[in-house]
């Protein structure tokens, strides 16, 4: 019996060996023929295909440079990394994220590949040979950011006249390119402005973030309220920079002093007539999804929940009950216990399958008692 | 194949251990995108769940198979293993059918009580 077990070890070790060693007898030296970029022109940040042909390259490790061509003097690299052929060994392409070391000016961008053996076919360049030369990467300082204040909003929003409140403020603003946004300004500053455009509270400098668009300016102030009236915040943003990006300011959140502002006289009205009974019709808002507008409705989209929800566990029942059996091997609890799952997942899938039938078999029922 | 997973205070302890390994991640959920979870979410979820179970499942017929062979190989030809591994690969077979009929049996039930249209959520996309 072990010779067996020998013979059938060694059958396999050949089954497996054989074909390795083939394939290393077979393997050519690898040959680059092309490289390319499959695009002109990208935005920073863009994913861009490139393509490497080759020839007897399976699984071929092939090291990629990007280099920024500088017309005139010497060019710098943006990128370096390595990437491996397919099995099939002919043809590669693979995606690479635009980076650009100098966000600030147009760049040109080609790829060089190289493979590590000397001689012949061992390097490529996209300038030379490609179909499409170069990678045309715009300045992001062309493209101008756009911020929005999401949130400006005070708490209390009725002080005490003469002393000083605590004022509770939340500022969200949101950029809608963070990449744009850090081209331009290195640092963003918060401000509170009063109806008169008096910086009523500055906040320190925040950074600029190059991937996080969610700015929260949160802050407390301390307020002190002069005689009763109404004043008028708003939250303003600045840009600390290089470029000037002009930045929003938010609409007004009035808060009243004391007892709020306005004085006049009136004349003294004519004496009121006595009022009339009257109708005020008003309706309350389905907020129910679907909207269903009676209780068979609802009983559909509750059966139709649960449909959509049996399937996948019954699915996972019936692998398990397979799982079980499987396991079983001669231990009868678990063949019990695997069949046991089978029937009822059987018996509840019926139920779930008739679950309109059950109504309509209910309404017939019912409808017996009226003949 | 039996192990003693019966005890309630040994299920908590796995459970604790697990718990306690996933805690460096909790710290980096500050870190982690925001997800809107919607109900669609957990049908979605529970489905992805399922479809790993049966890739799981695919492999452990594998396992099973190969299990059983072994079996073979060591009862060395006395009888009473023999038949222990017979019987093993009986259930092997049968459970290897069940998992691979799962849509079969739900279209079956499905067909049996009258349910139109079975390829509307058969089989699941995995």
């Amino acid at each position: 019996m072990r010779r067996h077990i020998i013979y059938l070890a060694i059958a396999i070790a050949i089954i497996w060996i054989v074909p390795m060693l083939s394939s290393y007898a077979n393997a050519a030296t690898c040959q680059l023929t092309n490289i390319t970029w499959t695009q002109e022109s990208a935005k920073i940040g863009d994913l861009v295909k490139y393509k490497i042909d080759g020839k007897n390259c399976s699984l071929e490790k092939v090291h990629v440079v990007v280099w920024s061509d500088h017309s005139g003097s010497s060019d710098t690299r943006e990128a370096e990394f390595d990437v491996y052929f397919p099995r099939e060994g002919a043809v590669f392409i693979s995606d690479w994220r635009v980076a650009n070391s100098n966000p600030f000016t147009n760049a040109s961008l080609y790829l060089v590949a190289s493979i590590n053996s000397s001689g012949s076919g061992t390097s490529v360049d996209s300038s030379k040979t490609g179909t499409i030369k170069y990678l045309k990467v715009a300045p992001v300082i062309d493209q101008n950011p756009t911020v929005t204040i999401t949130d400006f909003s005070i708490t209390p929003i009725t002080i005490p006249a003469n002393e000083a409140t605590r004022l509770k403020v939340t500022f969200k603003a949101k950029v809608d390119s963070p990449l744009y946004f850090i081209a331009r300004c290195s640092g963003v500053q918060a401000f509170m402005i009063d109806g008169a455009g008096n910086k009523v509270y500055t906040q320190a400098i925040k950074p600029v973030s190059a991937t996080n668009p969610n700015y929260s300016f949160d802050f407390n102030h301390d307020y002190t309220a002069g005689g009763d009236g109404v004043v008028a915040f708003r939250g303003k943003l600045e840009c600390i920079g290089s470029a000037i990006v002009v930045l929003p300011t938010s609409s007004s959140v009035p808060i009243t002093i004391g007892k709020g502002g306005g004085t006049g006289t009136g004349n003294t009205g004519a004496p009121g007539t006595p009022g009339t009974t009257q109708n005020y019709q008003f309706t309350v808002p389905n907020w129910l999804k679907g909207q269903p507008s009676s209780l068979t409705d609802l009983l559909d989209i509750i059966a139709k929940w649960l449909f959509n929800l049996a399937i996948p566990v019954a699915v996972g029942l019936i692998i398990w009950a397979g799982v079980l059996l499987m396991t079983a091997g001669a231990n009868p609890a678990n063949v019990k216990k695997g069949g046991a799952i089978l029937k009822w997942v059987a018996i509840g899938l019926a139920i779930i399958f008739i679950n309109k039938g059950f109504i309509s078999l209910i309404r017939s029922v019912l409808e017996l008692g009226n003949k | 194949m039996s192990l003693e997973i019966n005890s309630k205070m040994k299920n908590f302890k796995r459970f604790a251990y697990i718990i306690g390994a996933l805690i460096p991640f909790i710290a980096l959920a500050e870190d982690m995108p925001e997800y809107d979870l919607t109900i669609q979410n957990i049908f979605a979820i529970i489905n992805g769940l399922v479809c790993w179970a049966a890739r799981m499942s695919y492999l452990l017929m594998i396992v099973m198979l190969v299990y059983s062979g072994v079996m073979f190989f060591l009862s060395n030809g006395e009888p009473a293993k023999v038949t222990k591994a017979r019987e093993g690969l009986k259930w092997v077979a049968i459970g290897i059918a069940v998992v691979l009929a799962t849509y079969t049996i739900i279209a079956t039930v499905a067909n049996a009580v009258g349910v139109p249209d079975v390829s509307r959520f058969l089989p699941l996309h995995c």
